[in-house]
This record gives C-alpha cells, structure tokens and sequence, in this order.
C-alpha cells in the first residue's frame, strides 16, 4: 500500500491541468530568459573584445611609432611623444563565468571594463558606465534568476495551497484517512510529489541551458540545479507548514501569497531603506568639490615652482602626472572614507539577506553566474591594484624622462582577473536547509497531533 | 439602495480584522515610503546647495591661468533634485547627479545613486509610487474578490436580490465602497507631496494628475477584482485568479516588455558608442574630413579673411579659432550621436507602452515618474541645459583666447577677473512638470479602467445567484 501512495498522488496531479499549466509557464519563461541572457551575455563578449583589440591596436601604433625612431627611420624630433610612459594603456575586462547567461545581477550596471593609464587617477579609473536604458535598469532584466526568485515560489505555492483543505472541503480526506494511513505521511507523500514535478522541469531546463551554455557549464550547473531545489525545497516546506495548520484553503493561499509579498517584496525593500538610513553615504556631490579644490591647490603648488618647468614635452607630462598624484593624496583619505562605508554597506546586506531566502538565493545565484556585487567590487579592487602597480613601475621612468623601449612594450604588464576563491556558498544554503527542515518538522508534528485527535475521536 | 449596499459592505469590511490589518499595513509603508523620501529629498538639496556653493568656490579660485586651462577645469553641474521626488524617485536612482562641463567632450553625468546604493535595491526601492503601483493593485484586489463570491456561498446573496437590489446596483456598490477603503492611500501618499509642491509654488496640477492616474489603476483593479469575484466558482478560486492577475499584471508583464522592447531595439554597446565619436571627431562625420585638413581649410580661410600671409601677422590669436572650431565640430558629432541614443531609448519606450493593453501599470509608471520630473525626459532637459551651457562657457573662453594674440598661443595667461565672467548653471526644473503628462498614457489608463467597468457590467448581467 505505502510504495504506492506516491504513485497515486502523481498520478493524480499529472491528470490536473492547472500543474501542467503552471510547469509549462515556467519552463516557458526560464527558457525564454535563457535565450535572452544567452544573446546579451554574447553582446557583452563581444563588447569586451572589441575594447581589448581596440586597446591592443593602439598600443601596436604607439609600438610601431618607437621603432621607427629606434631603426631611424624617423627622427626623434618629429615624435616627441613617442613612448611617453603615460601614453601607455590597458584595458582590463571582467571575463564572463560559465553561467553568466542566467543572472544579469550588477552587469547591466557596473562597468565590466576599465581603461587604465597613468593619464587616470583612482577616482575616474572605473568611471565608465554601460549606455543600458535607466528605465530598464530600474525594471529589472527578465533572466533566469528573476523567474527562479520570483516565480518558481508562485508555482510551488500554487501546486500546495490546497493540499488538504480542497479533499477537506469535498469529503474525500475521510475517506482516505478511512485506510492506514496517517495524516502526515499522505501529506508528505503529496509533497514528495510536487517536488519531483518541480525537480523534473527544473532538470529539463538544465539540459536545455547545457546545450545552450556548452559543456563548461555542467558541473556550475548542478551547483546551480542544488541552489533552486533547496529554495523550492522552503516553499514546499512553507506550504505544508501551513497546510498543517488544517484552515481552509483560501486562507493557505491568502497565507502562503502574504508570505511570499513580505519575502521577496517588502523585506528587501525594507533591508534596503534601513541601510540608507543608518550607514549613510558622504555626499558624492562634495566629493567632487573636494577633488577639484585639491586640483586647484595642486596647481597652484606646481605653478609656484618655476624650476619644473621647461620647455620639453616630458616636463609638461610630468607636470600633469604631479598634479594628478597630488590630488590623489589630498583626497585619499575621504576616497577610503567612502570605501570602508561601501564594503560595511555590503557587509551588511549580506548578513541581512540571511533574513529572506529570496535574497539569499538571489545572491547566490548572481554569484554563480558571476554577476555579483561581491565579483564586481574584486574586479573594482583589483583593477586599483593593478593600476597602482603600473604607476609605480611607470612613474620613475616618466620623471627619469626615459622613453619606452619597442621590445618593452611586449613586457609590460597586462591585465588579466584572478578569480578570488569563493567559499561562500555552504553557509547560506546550510541556513535553507535548516529552515526546511524545521518547517517540516514543525508541520509533521501538527499533523501527527492532529491525526491521534482525529482517531481518538473517531 | 446603492447606498445602503456601500454602507452595509463598508460595515463588514470594518469588522473583518484581516481587511483592517491590510489596509493599516500598507498605510504604515506609505507613511514610512513618505517619510524616507521627505528624509531623502532634503539631504539631497542640502547636498546639492553645498555642493553648488563649493564649485562656485573652486571655479573662482583657480588664480591666472591659460583660458583654455581653465576650459579643461571646466566647470560642475549639479542636479538640483525634483519637489514631487518625495512621491516618485522614477528612474532617478539610475542617473547621475552630476556632471563635468569640459572643454572638447560632453560627458554623461556620473554618480548614479544605484552605483553606491544596497544591492538589495535591484529588488524594488521603497516609495510611495512604487508601494501604489505594487502592493495598492493586490489590496484592491483583495478587497474585493470575496465581494460576490462569498455572498454566494454564503447564500446572503439571494438575500440581497430579493431586497430588490439589482445585481448592477449591487455589484457598483460593492466596487464604490472598495474604492472608499482604497482612498485613503492615496491621501496618506499624496497629501505630503502636495503641500510640498504647493510650497514650491509648481501648483497643484500634477498632484491632481497623480491622483486621477493612480485613481483609475487603483480603481481598474477593483473592478476587476469585483467582476471575477461575480464570474468565479467560489471564493478560493476567485482568490487564486486574483493572486495570479495580480503577478502577471504588475510584476511579469512589465519587466517582459522592457526587456522584449530592448530586444527588438537593442541600445549600442558603450565601446562601439565612444569609438564611432571619437572616429567622427577625427576622421570627419562623412569619414573624408580629418581633423588635420579642417584646420589647413581654418587656417587658409583666416588668412584670406584678413588678408595676411602668415599666422603671426593676424591680429588674433589663431588658436582659439582652432579650437572653437574644433569644439563646434564634435559638438555636431556629439549632437548627432546622442540625439541616435535617445532615439532609442524613446522607442524602447514606445515599444514597451504597446504592451499596456496588458499591464496599466506600462502606463502608469513613465506617467507618474513624468509627473514628478523623475523621469528619463527631465532628466535629459537637465543634461541639455548643462550642455549649452558647457558651450557657451567654452565659447566665453575660446574667445579670449582668439582675442590675445601673442608668440605662443599658450603663453598667455587670464586673470581671474575671467572666471568672475563666466556664471554659473542655474536651472529648476520646468516650472509646469504637469505639461508633460502624456494624455496617451493617461487615455491608456482610462481605457483600462473603462474595459474593467465593462467586465462589471457584464458580470451584472450574468450574475449566478446560487454557488
């Protein structure tokens, strides 16, 4: 008897329409975002290629130009900027993870690719912004990420939020009851059930976005697969809690609907305003007055020395470079201020995100994909890095007014992103795991209550 | 009797603790939504009052230098925030609040709110607008899908016929009387709003504008909610339908058709934006007009103007034609090419607004952000001020130059009496914001909220009397 009692239950959900319905809508949209996030992820690849051929055609030029002075077919004279150390550039870019395709996460709004010179400085090196519409970046895009956060808890909640007050209403839970069966392991095996559905559909997504994604993508992918059933896993074991609770179902779905507003709407919402509102940010519009008051004074302090200047085209550059460095260090100080708010701010969205699953999950699945704020803020940091190591490797040579030389240019450092360890992932779907499992526990023990009442009053 | 139907729904609503939970919940989030954006709105002019204070400073400050240094310093300009922000942050969070006015390039403005902002925001921001056009659809719905249904169940509905109620009667009244528990939020939303504008001296037109559209998506939802309610088997199904419209409606269809409008109108990749300026800055808009043989064409047409052989012999500076040329020149290619940018993003605009059959909220929200001059098109009025004014800073400059002549171009050095000359940008946004309401999408909403009626109407006429 007991083997069976799935397989009724399956059966019996299969023969529904409204779960075909719903596993259909899903699949729709889930594929639907595959091909759009495929198509915008190749756009961006091939955004990111372009600035680097751009980048590399251009220093070629500037190669060429040396050589030509080097085997003298050109005179010095004629190109006195030739190999100035400040014209040297690079251009790094944020590689795309194998997943990239299924959450847009930041990419839509932090850059992803950054020009890095000695002509910069740290406040303008990561300035550049993707041309993205505001109207979108406000809406959101439709990836794979928004359907699985927003809408896969809509579809188990719709599969659950009647699983015994419908057989209540009509009679038939007495009957079934009327057999050795208890209460809860009906209830569990109807849960089971939907689960498979849902592991099912889920499944042929991945193998769709195998086929779509490349081979690359397969273990990222089961990672990914694990993520989605452990937040389908708390939906599911939301709706049986409240499902335990033997109302009616209109106030399950009245229940479960407000659940899911409060998580996945309104507690984000509120986590957001609560960080504006106590780690405020120092106003970015004085920021830029404080930048251009040490520019000002940073002339004036080079203005005042008349010895540094001459007539050569290094003097000018190194008058510039000067200038540029000493902005940097009269501003220093409030630049950290703003970073240190920023990563406390980050700090602590992420601990509050431990308050709701949806944000939970949706960070980690933007981390998967490698869209997260956490991977931008890396690229952001070692973008400084690198930059702050080009000038201490350039600097000397641009005050020793010493050229690069043709085969230099082949030496110089290039940037490539170091992909920081990420052992992030087990604490958070730990949290997932223990909340089903004491949502469960606490509906099996209801039931069980309310099963020995129910015999004892039989 | 219509009356007494409002009155008798409006006494079972007020003894139904859930309906009052609701309605007190929500109202809490739009005080607290108010709140935050009077919080906000004040720091930010506070912000921006400081901010324009110390450019002016700086800009004073500079000393003697060259003119055209002082072009390349350039100039800040600052987005003075909108009075009806409190209400509607729009798309503002993803526009920047401040921008360079420098010689040579016109620069988009930086510092967006979203880049420093909790990433928890990409979940939605916490304002009035967004609690009405969000949470307001699922109250109004929630208020009404049991109206008729529970009635059948319950077998009061018959009762209610009987008293000689027509079900036309009976079903308007039970969407007024939503309507009447609906009202208060747009009251607890707007009334700050309002008083704030009318400090402002904008006039109340746009607050009256916000009203009626909010009223009518507010209202469209209603009766929507009251006409399944009619049509539905029991209240459970009434209910689920509801819950299910109201994710399709407000959340899917919405990012669905921003994100298929830029599908089929894809915006340029930044790269390929900045290379094809800079490419037409150099090489010429047609490609056959280097920077280098516009200058030979400056330098010969100069010449023969005043009739001497060589540069020195000119009795201006020759450099600040060069370079009041050259800006005038990339300004075309500047013009041309963001005038392409916008036209784009106007017809993802258009795009997604085809759309609104199936979501008024398409319609609502770049109407409510217009009203408020939180949207895309004030933002682009601010950025096209700063640029006149970028040019006629840098014309003011260019031209002193032109007017020293002297052995170097750059040797000669400008008082700071010059930086006294130039003003600064002073810009309020339009003084009649409500001018910009577009009655397409104000009709759109009508239109909905119309069709919704209808549905009523025919619910009414169909009414079943037994579940």
């Amino acid at each position: 008897m007991r083997p069976s009692l799935p397989r009724l239950q399956w059966r019996l959900l299969l023969r529904e329409p409204a779960p075909r319905i719903g596993v259909l809508v899903l699949l729709l949209g889930l594929a639907y975002a595959l091909v759009r996030g495929i198509a915008w992820t190749a756009m961006d690849a091939r955004e990111a290629t372009e600035a680097e051929a751009a980048a590399a055609a251009s220093l070629a030029v500037k190669q060429q130009e040396v050589e030509d002075i080097e085997a003298g077919r050109v005179d010095a004279a004629q190109r006195p900027y030739a190999g100035s150390p400040l014209d040297y550039h690079v251009t790094a870019t944020l590689p795309h993870r194998p997943l990239a395709a299924l959450a847009a996460g930041q990419r839509d709004l932090s850059t992803s690719v950054a020009g890095i010179t000695l002509w910069g400085r740290s406040d303008t090196v990561l300035a550049r912004q993707p041309l993205e519409n505001p109207e979108h970046l406000q809406v959101g895009r439709f990836d794979v990420a928004f359907v699985v956060v927003y809408l896969l808890p809509l579809l188990v909640i719709g599969l659950g939020f009647d699983l015994l007050g419908g057989e209540r209403e009509r009679g038939t839970l007495r009957l079934v009851l009327a057999q050795p069966v208890t209460l809860m392991r009906f209830l569990l095996a109807k849960l089971v059930v939907r689960f498979a559905l849902i592991v099912g559909a889920t499944l042929g997504f991945a193998a769709l976005a195998l086929a779509g994604l490349g081979l690359t993508a397969a273990a990222p992918l089961s990672v990914w697969l694990l993520v989605v059933w452990l937040y389908a896993g708390f939906w599911l074991a939301l709706t049986f809690a409240v499902n335990a609770r033997a109302r009616g179902s209109a106030a399950n779905a009245m229940t479960l609907a407000s659940a899911w507003v409060a998580l996945v709407l309104l507690l984000p919402a509120v986590i957001n305003v609560g960080i504006e509102q106590l780690l405020p940010l120092p106003s970015r519009m004085e920021l830029v007055g404080e930048l251009r008051a040490a520019e000002n004074r940073a002339q004036a302090r080079a203005h005042d020395h008349p010895e540094l200047a001459a007539d050569d085209p290094f003097t000018w550059a190194q008058n510039f470079y000067r200038v540029q460095r000493d902005v940097e260090r009269q501003t220093a100080p409030t630049l950290a201020a703003f970073e240190a708010r920023l990563a406390m701010r980050r700090d602590v969205v992420h601990a509050a995100s431990w308050l709701s699953p949806a944000v939970l999950v949706h960070d980690v699945l933007t981390d998967l994909a490698g869209s997260g704020v956490a991977r931008h803020a890396e690229f952001a940091a070692q973008v400084q890095a690198f930059a702050a190591d080009l000038h201490g490797q350039l600097a000397p040579r641009l005050f020793a007014a010493s050229r690069l030389g043709a085969a230099e240019y082949d030496t110089l450092p290039r940037f490539t992103f170091v992909e920081e360890g990420r052992g992030r992932l087990a604490p958070p779907l730990l949290l997932l795991v223990t909340i089903t499992a004491a949502l469960l526990l606490w509906g099996c023990r209801r039931l069980r209550r309310a099963d020995a009442l129910s015999r004892e009053t039989e | 009797m219509i009356g007494r139907v409002i009155a008798h729904e409006l006494r079972t609503a007020s003894r139904d603790g859930r309906v009052r939970g609701l309605l007190v919940l929500l109202l809490a989030v739009l005080a607290v939504a108010v709140l935050v954006g009077v919080v906000r709105s004040s720091t930010l002019r506070a912000e921006h009052t400081a901010a324009s204070a110390i450019e002016r400073a700086n800009w004073l400050a500079q000393g003697t230098k060259n003119p055209h240094s002082a072009a390349h310093y350039g100039q800040f300009a600052f987005k003075p925030p909108s009075v009806l922000a409190v209400f509607d942050r729009g798309v503002d969070s993803y526009l920047g609040v401040a921008v360079w006015l420098e010689a040579h390039r016109r620069n988009s403005l930086i510092h967006r709110p979203a880049d420093d902002a909790p990433v928890v925001q990409r979940f939605g921001e916490l304002s009035a607008a967004n609690v009405l056009q969000v949470l307001g659809p699922l109250l109004a719905l929630l208020l009404t899908f049991a109206t008729v249904a529970g009635e059948r169940q319950r077998g009061t509905l018959r009762q209610l016929l009987a008293q000689g109620a027509s079900p036309v009667t009976l079903l308007l009244g039970k969407l007024l009387a939503a309507l009447l528990l609906l009202a208060p939020l747009l009251l607890a939303s707007l009334f700050v709003p309002a008083v704030l504008a009318a400090r402002a001296g904008n006039g109340l037109a746009p607050v009256g504008l916000l009203a009626l559209a909010y009223g009518l998506y507010l209202g469209s939802f209603a009766a929507l909610g009251v006409a399944l309610s009619a049509r539905a088997r029991d209240p459970g199904a009434a209910l689920v339908t509801a819950l299910g419209l109201w994710i399709a409606l407000v959340l899917v269809v919405p990012r669905l058709a921003a994100d298929l409008s830029a599908w089929s109108a894809p915006t340029p990749s930044e790269h390929e934006f900045s290379v094809q300026v800079a490419r037409e800055i150099k090489e010429g808009i047609n490609g056959h007009d280097p920077r280098d043989r516009r200058t030979v064409a400056l330098k010969a047409a100069v010449l023969a103007q005043y009739g001497v052989k060589t540069i020195e012999e000119l009795p201006i500076n020759f450099a600040g034609l060069a370079l009041q040329a050259g800006e005038e020149y990339s300004d075309q290619v500047h013009d041309r090419h963001h005038a392409r940018l916008h036209t784009i993003y106007r017809e993802q605009a258009d795009r997604a607004l085809a759309f609104a059959a199936l979501s008024p909220r398409l319609a609502l929200q770049p109407l409510s952000a217009a009203l408020c001059g939180t949207d895309l098109a004030a933002h682009q009025e601010f950025a096209a001020a700063a640029e006149t004014h970028r040019r006629a800073l840098v014309r003011l400059l260019n031209d002193d130059v032109t007017q020293h002549p002297g052995v170097a171009p750059f040797d000669y050095l400008a008082e700071p009496e010059l930086w006294r000359r130039v003003a600064e940008l002073r810009w309020e946004a339009a003084q009649r914001p409500a001018g910009r309401a577009s009655p397409r999408h104000l009709a759109i909403l009508a239109g909905f909220f119309a069709a919704s009626m209808l549905l009523v109407l025919g619910a009414a006429r169909r009414l079943r009397v037994d579940p």
